[in-house]
């Protein structure tokens, strides 16, 4: 009975070890964490976003599509130092439809265009494939990948496959998922963005882009709780998101919609 | 004879328009397929084609044998084909269509000429007319007689190509295309159609380059595969490298991505008997350039990467973004491809730093503008509504006018194109957008336009 009991629990370690946790996939070294900028979300990401994983940022209406772009442009600039090269591979309907990465704006945003590798695709299957080929180069910091509507093609097995890649070089990918409600994939995290009202009093005045950002999965290694909510705003000057400091409207953190982790505390958010 | 007398002759004969077009264009694809003799093939129009086969002839058995297979495979795919050897391509061309074709030994071109009508010289027929009715109706007519004359009578390129046809001046044959500087191919006595076996052939072939561009310290910038049918079709693949390269492996990998994303897959048909791949530009490569198979170099990588990105989507897909000097949005920043040998552009873009304030330029601009509905208080005040793509929005919060005037500089012999007011704005869910409203009311126009530049974050 106990060496069924030792199998069982060398077996469970070894399955642990291929599993999703990079930090003991990679002999115990934590993988480099970037802060958010808001240390209430950085604790429950369990020390700040993770570098070698896949992120995904999802619209949480079409309309909220471009504050997504936004916010996924934010994790770029998180991820990404200015002199490292960063890929956006983005579908030609996506270029069609919200319009090509503007090369000024990326440099208002706090990102440095000259190190912007712009690559054009015509549907989601190269998508794919340039985003695999992309994680593979060591030389990058971030992959944007820009997939159109809800492809098919990018199911479990595809992202499992891209997260690997992403372990395995250290580069991160961040998906901008413009619609659907695609599997969950194997993602480390996943965003619901949508657009929030600037905090700005002035009506001739917008102030610093704001978003309302929800973590509703968090697979993060040593998450602090399953998700929140958040209203956030860019400082493209700092490169940091930053907590909005009036949030008019705010719900409890998402309940439910992770599986994992269930016995963290429910966090409610302060205000 | 005109039309109507040959069918009254012989009523079933079908008829076809001449096309030049087809004729030329086909004529290209027998000189693509000929270039399996020599790389240097040369147009004679309408009908002819001259081959340079100087230093060739030994890898095919000598002249002879050269000659008779390019005639013999020619005319099995349904050609009448006539052709000779001979010192410059003019006589050759003479020897083939008015004499007996073959090979003329070096040194007998100006004796074989000499039987021939004055029309291998290839001058007009006026000029052949008034020739004849001096009595010259042979080059041996001609040839010894005094130059000046003639000259003077029927023009300076007379004599000259008497000279060529009779081959006592050098002429050379203006190739195609350019000659690459490296070549190497592979030639199979049963043609190959296999997959494998071509990919095996590109590998041997890509080793071969490699040793000949290793000697002089060089690396390809763009490769050249020709694929030779059996069956007389010949398909070149081209492929362009961020950086000189000469790794087999890497040349490999890249023709098979080349070859993947084919839209009309490569069909061996018969299969091919030649392949041959050429480094149609080449580069120094430093000396301590390390091994491409090696991860450590960062930079390398990211070239690799740009490289079969741009083979397999082509190089118009993968780009970089460079700033340009000008202050009017459409032009302010350009895509270039990103294989233009340069992967670290200068970074001088400039920065807006307004720490709080929201960024002056979206994060995306659409192109061209799209025209939208705007309903604002005065023809020249803030919007209040728009209709963008069909829906609504309320503007909550507006920034501006930001007046751009055009670069009336550019403007030479075009239309005007109006000063913009562009507008940030943001509306009732917080999605901001970059407006403009075109011409000044009042002064450029009475019915200013609207429209939709751009998204921000």
């Amino acid at each position: 009975m106990s060496v069924t009991r030792e199998a069982f629990i060398a077996l469970k370690q070894a399955i642990e070890g291929i599993g999703r946790d990079g930090a003991r996939r990679f002999g115990g070294v934590e993988r480099d964490r970037v802060s958010l900028g808001i240390s209430e979300i950085d604790q429950i990401l369990g020390g700040g976003l993770m570098h070698g994983a896949t992120h995904d940022v999802m619209a949480l209406t079409p309309r909220d599509l471009s504050a997504a772009s936004g916010f996924a442009l934010g994790l770029v600039g998180l991820l990404s130092p200015r002199d490292t090269p960063w890929v956006w591979i983005r579908q030609d309907a996506a270029g069609r439809e919200l319009g090509e990465p503007y090369g000024p704006g990326l440099a208002s945003y706090g990102l440095n265009p000259a190190k912007l590798l712009l690559v054009k695709v015509p549907d989601a299957k190269e998508a794919l494939r340039a985003a695999e080929e992309s994680l593979r180069c060591q030389a990058l910091s971030v992959v944007l990948l820009e997939p159109w509507g809800d492809p098919k093609q990018l199911d479990l097995t595809t992202t499992r496959r891209l997260s690997l890649a992403a372990e395995e070089s250290g580069v991160t990918l961040i998906t901008l998922r413009s619609g659907g409600h695609s599997p969950l994939g194997s993602s480390r995290t996943r965003w619901e963005v949508s657009a929030s009202p600037s905090r700005s009093e002035d009506d001739f005045e917008l102030g610093l882009p704001a978003f309302l950002g929800r973590l509703v999965v968090n697979r993060q290694a040593g998450a602090g709780g399953p998700g929140g909510e958040w209203i956030m705003e860019w400082s493209h000057d700092k490169c940091l998101f930053r907590q909005a400091n009036s949030s008019p409207s705010l719900s409890a953190p998402g309940d439910g919609s992770s599986a994992e982790a269930p016995s963290a505390p429910h966090l409610q958010r302060a205000s | 004879m005109t039309l109507a007398t040959a069918r009254a002759l012989y009523p079933a004969f079908t008829v076809a328009e001449h096309n030049p077009m087809a004729d030329h264009a086909f004529l290209e694809r027998i000189a693509d397929w000929c270039e399996r003799y020599t790389p240097c093939v040369g147009l004679v129009a309408p009908d002819g084609l001259a081959l340079d086969i100087t230093g060739a002839a030994h890898l095919l058995g000598g002249e002879e044998k050269l000659l008779a297979d390019c005639l013999n495979r020619l005319s099995l795919q349904g050609l009448s084909v006539r052709g000779a050897i001979s010192g410059t391509a003019e006589s050759a061309r003479a020897i083939a269509l008015f004499g007996q074709g073959g090979i003329i030994a070096p040194g007998q071109e100006a004796m074989a000429a000499l039987p021939l009508p004055l029309a291998a010289l290839g001058i007009d027929n006026k000029r052949i007319m008034a020739l004849a009715r001096l009595g010259f109706k042979h080059i041996s007519d001609i040839a010894g007689q005094a130059r000046a004359p003639f000259v003077a009578r029927f023009g300076a390129d007379f004599m000259d190509r008497l000279d060529r046809v009779q081959a006592l001046v050098q002429s050379s044959i203006s190739p195609r295309r350019p000659i690459a500087a490296y070549v190497t191919e592979r030639r199979f006595a049963e043609p190959i159609g296999h997959e494998d076996d071509v990919h095996r052939t590109i590998l041997t072939l890509a080793a071969d380059l490699a040793r000949l561009m290793e000697k002089r310290g060089e690396g390809a910038r763009r490769l050249e595969l020709g694929f030779f049918r059996a069956d007389g079709v010949m398909r070149r693949l081209e492929i362009e490298t961020a950086r000189p390269l000469r790794e087999p492996k890497t040349i490999m990998r890249l023709f098979r991505e080349r070859l993947d994303a084919l839209a009309d897959p490569l069909d061996p048909g018969f299969g091919f008997d030649v392949i041959r791949l050429s480094a149609a530009i080449t580069e120094q490569i430093s000396i301590h350039e390390p091994d491409f198979a090696s991860k450590n170099d960062l930079a390398e990588d990211f070239a690799s990467l740009i490289e079969h990105l741009g083979v397999r989507l082509t190089p118009a897909r993968v780009l970089q973004l460079q700033s340009e000097d000008t202050h009017w949005p459409d032009r302010a920043a350009a895509f270039i491809p990103a294989n233009n040998g340069n992967t670290a552009l200068a970074a001088d873009w400039d920065v807006w730093h307004e720490p709080d304030y929201a960024p002056l330029r979206p994060i995306r601009l659409l192109e061209p503008p799209e025209p939208i509905d705007v309903i604002a208080e005065i023809p020249d005040g803030s919007p209040i509504r728009l209709r963008w793509r069909r829906v609504f929005h309320v503007v909550i919060k507006a920034e501006g006018p930001e007046r751009i005037a055009p670069e009336w500089w550019r403007l030479t012999g075009q239309a005007p194109s109006l000063t913009r007011d562009y507008f940030r704005i943001e509306n009732e869910y917080g999605i901001r957008f970059w407006i403009f409203r075109e011409g000044i009311f009042g002064r450029e126009c009475t019915h200013p336009q609207w429209f939709m530049h751009g998204l921000f974050g």
